[in-house]
């Protein structure tokens, strides 16, 4: 009897556990990439050379589209004409904007749910992406690309249009235009 | 009620504005370092009273290097991408300058400070009123065959000379890029990293307030120096102390700093000086140690002095006459 | 029993060093960029040498593909030493530098513009100075990290007529000591045999240290007015040169007699000599040395797309065609931490290469593949050129054995394959040894990944003997034949000629992008004369037959 009532919490649990489960949304996980500079691009633009990861090879690359803006507005990306964050103050300083810039949240029917970063397709769309492009055709370097357990750390890089991101920004009152204040 | 709030959001944000409009925009100016002048030939000898000094020589250069002048529009382009419009140009400084060089030598300073007399360059600084120079060099070097250029950029605040912003690195060699690329690719990689270490010295400045230095001696044939006590407010204080007082009272947040220390006749003070006045006037050093004079005038020090304006975030009290 | 686990055993020994050859290393994985080689010929000896100098030397050898070719103008030493001593590495690397003797960066940009992918080129010119900066800097340093030294020599060219003299001495030597009858050959060939010797230098510029070591030497105190300087700096340099390769092999420059002597009647030695020893052959050998034996020689590619087809921006200018093979690899973290090279599988060009520059322009999609071995392939793989030129193939089915050897036909995914073989069969009620020498071609339909349909459609030619059976073993049976030798009449088995056609399907299973298994339908009719001189069926019998084969 003792062991059957064992055996039923173990289970209760387990199905618990499953249950739970289903309903945790992963985590927006920003901080894992790594992001450097990768030589001057053309005038306005940052060239950024971003490893993120993914399910498949192609989310990895829209992950590090939606990482290169991340370093370039919240951590400043090293050996890069913006080795400063664009927004010093931070993401959770103007979190609702943000969450609308990268569009975190998907509104269905009246329902907010959270997107997860890492499972972005080519069709997401979010204002964003109006700043962000590949530098090259779509190759990804073999030496780029690593499989790593069931996801893929993909190098690859990016050109961000940071004169037009910070134009924005500054329309929007986020950041200061150099004659604020004056 | 929304429409209130409306009205009251509105209110709120045009009295912002009001404010802000009010504010002084710092003046830039992109001048080409006293390094790169002497390592390409643009230096002259001056005789300052006497011994012989070397000055930049900007006319010369503006004549003859291509180089230095496409970086320095190329650098006032990128700022006036930024919305900033208060950029003085050297050139144009330059040719005001030649206009009035009767003014020019009318500036002489009396008695016996004689170092206070400006050089060529302050004089030029003094002309172009500007709050931030901001110096470049940059050097085309060759790696063998392959040439590359070494950038650097540093911001300067006019009224400390102490340096806000900089940048600085070496380019990518190439064997085939023309100068001209080179310069352009060095500006473009470093520009962008200047203006934001301008532009938190900017908040940070709106914060604090900004810094100037004031330098108060006493005339040698004064009857008193900076030891001498009075009774101010009750208390008997050095006027040294009393000073310091002072400069708490009278800078933001209390930020200010004595430079050496202990002398009986000379005081170096650092202070963070609001950017008005209680009119909403712009202020300088000048128009700051303007006030120290007359707190000093008053009683019961009774002090008179004599002011120099350095520059423009310098400014010299003599005590003891004028 | 004994016999099959010998053949297993041979078998995978075969399969895992072939797995192991063509495994890749972390230091060779990244896509390839193109090498400079220059070949530098061993002055020849002999009566021949004049004609192998003319015919092959190092400037008659045709544009080889998957290099740039540097000439240095007459390179033929007497002595491998003679690389050092005659300055070769210094003269390929002041052609690098100079042109027209004045002393230019326009050979190595331009060759750094073959060396990229078009779409790299297109970027290179149009971006701005940083990005072609440092894509210029990495090109740089592959040209000159890139450059090898081709070292070959023909040696011992001699006519067939001297070989069959080489043949009788020694056969008469042979004969003097055991006593036995000296008999000449049978003089069937005419032709030439020579050996083909190859080794490959490395000038070893490819390390960093070594590249500044030497641009340090040359480019101090550099004055672009004064070239001679530099000419002379580069000239003493003591360039490090690595031993990467040496391969030898024997050529063949015979023909049979009987089929030839109408064309060549007429034509003198010299003339004959001339025809069979052009210098397309030669490059032809060592192009395929080349190519399959040295990675940095290998075209190696980003897997670009995978949905719906994959493509992979390969194209004419790599020497692309149609059917041409790549292998997929992938860089995986190991629970250990380490990077490993993983295989992931392998492809064959469908349809025509593409232009590299109509790719590059958007013009066209990048050349089509179509994958027959593998796991899935994804985007950012990396796919290796690989090439085989001749496969082999073992098959088993109860008491026969069966061996064949094909060639590959490079454009058409087809194996050409000639084959021997010996198995019982049942004639007059009596079992019998048959012995075949069959050919066909092979060809090849993939079904899916790693499942292909063969169709190998031939003629065969063969024999039958009469033999004793012998039990040895329960379940093993053992034949005894003899092989027509054409003379042998007082034998006392009886021999049958026979012809047929054959139609071998099969359904195929490949186990590395090189290797398959397969099981055989066999379908065919042979027709035997037998002792009474009558043409006969012999009883047909779809039999299965399972075979291995390896592509190397």
């Amino acid at each position: 009897m003792k062991k059957n009532l064992i055996l039923i919490i173990l289970t209760g649990l387990t199905f618990f556990g499953c249950g739970s489960k289903k309903e945790i949304t992963v985590p927006v996980d920003f901080t894992n990439y790594e992001a450097h500079g990768a030589g001057q691009g053309v005038e306005g633009t940052a060239l950024i050379k971003v490893y993120s990861y993914g399910y498949t090879v192609d989310k990895a690359v829209e992950k590090a589209k939606f990482d290169a803006i991340h370093a370039v507005l919240f951590k400043g990306v090293p050996g890069s004409n913006v080795a400063r964050p664009m927004v010093p103050d931070g993401y959770d300083a103007h979190k609702d904007y943000f969450d609308n810039f990268f569009g975190l949240y998907k509104v269905k029917a009246g329902k907010r749910t959270k997107i997860d970063p890492l499972d972005l397709s080519k069709e997401f769309n979010a204002p964003y992406k109006l700043y962000v492009q590949l530098s090259n055709d779509g190759t990804i370097d073999p030496s780029d690309r690593l499989k790593v357990g069931n996801m893929y750390k993909v190098g690859v890089i990016v050109s961000v249009n940071i004169r037009e991101l910070r134009k924005r920004l500054e329309k929007d009152g986020i950041i200061h235009s150099l004659n604020y204040g004056f | 009620m929304k429409k209130l709030l409306t009205v009251f959001v509105i209110f709120l944000i045009g009295g912002g504005i009001q404010i802000m409009a009010q504010a002084k925009q710092p003046k830039i100016m992109v001048v080409p370092s006293r390094i790169y002048c002497n390592k390409h030939g643009y230096m002259r000898e001056i005789d300052n009273q006497g011994e012989k000094v070397y000055v930049e020589d900007f006319d010369k250069l503006y004549r003859e290097d291509e180089n230095m002048r496409q970086v320095i529009s190329k650098i006032e382009e990128m700022i006036k991408d930024r919305n900033y419009t208060k950029i003085a140009n050297l050139e144009s400084v330059l040719q005001k300058l030649q206009q009035d060089e009767a003014e020019l030598s009318a500036i002489q300073s009396k008695n016996t400070m004689a170092q206070v007399r400006e050089t060529p360059y302050e004089r030029l600084m003094r002309k172009a009123k500007a709050d931030i120079i901001i110096n470049v060099y940059f050097d085309i070097k060759k790696q063998g065959p392959r040439s590359y250029i070494s950038f650097n950029i540093q911001g300067i605040d006019a009224y400390t000379n102490e340096p806000i912003a900089s940048a600085s690195g070496d380019g990518e060699p190439s064997f085939s890029a023309t100068p001209g690329k080179l310069i352009e690719e060095a500006v473009l990689s470093h520009i962008d990293n200047f203006l934001a270490q301008l532009q938190s010295y900017f908040d940070e400045m709106f914060k604090i307030g900004r810094k100037v230095k004031i330098r108060i001696l006493v005339w040698d044939d004064a009857d008193f120096d900076l030891e001498e006590e009075y009774d101010y407010n009750g208390e008997t204080m050095e006027l040294s102390e009393i000073l310091e007082n002072w400069f708490y009272d009278n800078s933001v947040e209390g930020r200010y700093d004595i430079e050496g220390g202990g002398e009986a006749n000379s005081m170096i003070a650092e202070v963070r000086i609001p950017l008005y006045d209680e009119r909403k006037r712009p202020i300088a050093a000048r128009q700051y140690a303007r006030k120290l004079r007359k707190f000093l005038r008053g009683a019961p020090f009774n002090i008179t002095s004599k002011l120099y304006a350095k520059g423009l975030g310098e400014a010299w009290i003599v005590l003891g006459g004028k | 029993m004994k016999r099959m686990v010998y053949l297993f055993s041979i078998l995978f020994l075969i399969y895992t060093l072939q797995c192991k050859a063509q495994k890749l290393t972390s230091d060779d994985f990244g896509v390839s960029t193109r090498q400079n080689i220059t070949y530098v010929m061993l002055k020849p000896s002999g009566q021949y040498a004049r004609i192998i100098e003319e015919r092959i030397g190092p400037e008659k050898l045709p544009h080889p593909n998957q290099v740039n070719l540097i000439h240095i103008g007459n390179a033929i030493i007497s002595d491998e030493d003679q690389i050092q001593q005659y300055k070769i590495p210094n003269r390929i690397i002041e052609v690098l530098y100079f042109k027209d003797g004045k002393f230019t960066y326009e050979n190595i940009v331009n060759m750094a513009r073959y060396t990229m992918t078009d779409a790299d080129a297109l970027t290179f010119n149009a971006t701005s100075v940083g990005q072609s900066g440092s894509a210029e800097r990495k090109y740089y340093k592959s040209i000159l990290g890139g450059n090898w030294i081709l070292l070959y020599s023909i040696e011992d060219l001699h006519s067939q007529e001297e070989e069959y003299d080489r043949i009788d001495e020694r056969n008469r030597q042979i004969a003097a000591k055991s006593g036995e009858e000296f008999k000449k050959v049978d003089r069937i060939l005419v032709g030439y045999l020579a050996k083909l010797k190859v080794k490959l230098f490395r000038i070893g510029l490819n390390s960093d240290e070594e590249l500044a070591k030497f641009e340090q030497y040359v480019f101090s105190d550099f004055d672009e007015n004064k070239p001679e300087e530099i000419k002379e700096k580069i000239f003493k340099y003591d360039f490090p040169l690595i031993t990467s390769y040496k391969w030898q092999k024997t050529i063949d420059l015979r023909k049979t007699q009987p089929k030839n002597l109408a064309e060549l009647r007429g034509l003198t030695e010299r003339d004959f000599l001339l025809k069979l020893l052009s210098p397309d052959f030669i490059m032809k050998k060592i192009n395929f040395f080349i190519e399959k034996r040295m990675e940095n020689f290998k075209v190696k590619r980003s897997v670009y797309e995978t949905k719906p087809d994959i493509l992979i921006k390969v194209g004419t200018k790599e020497n692309m065609h149609t059917n041409d093979r790549m292998v997929i690899y992938e860089k995986v973290l190991g629970r250990d931490g380490k990077e490993k090279i993983k295989r992931v599988g392998a492809i064959r060009l469908i349809g025509k290469p593409v232009e590299n520059r109509d790719y590059a322009t958007g013009k066209q999609n990048p050349s089509r593949f179509k994958q027959y071995f593998g796991r899935k392939i994804e985007k950012g793989m990396l796919a290796e050129t690989f090439a085989s030129k001749h496969l082999f193939q073992i098959g088993y089915l109860p008491g026969d054995f069966q061996f064949q050897w094909g060639w590959v036909l490079k454009k058409s995914f087809t194996y050409l394959l000639v084959g021997f073989e010996v198995y019982p069969t049942e004639w007059d009620n009596q079992v019998v040894n048959t012995v075949l020498l069959h050919g066909g071609i092979n060809k090849e339909i993939v079904l899916a990944p790693n499942f292909t349909l063969d169709l190998h459609p031939g003629l065969f030619i063969g024999f039958m003997s009469y033999g004793d059976r012998e039990q040895s073993g329960s379940d093993e049976y053992q034949y005894k034949y003899t092989e027509n030798s054409g003379e042998d009449t007082d034998s006392e088995q009886n021999k049958n000629d026979g012809i047929g056609l054959y139609l071998f399907p099969s359904m195929n299973f490949y186990v590395s992008p090189s290797t398959k298994f397969g099981v055989q339908f066999r379908l065919s009719q042979y027709l035997f004369y037998n002792n009474d001189n009558e043409l006969k069926n012999t009883p047909q019998k779809a039999r299965i037959n399972l075979f291995i084969q390896f592509e190397f």
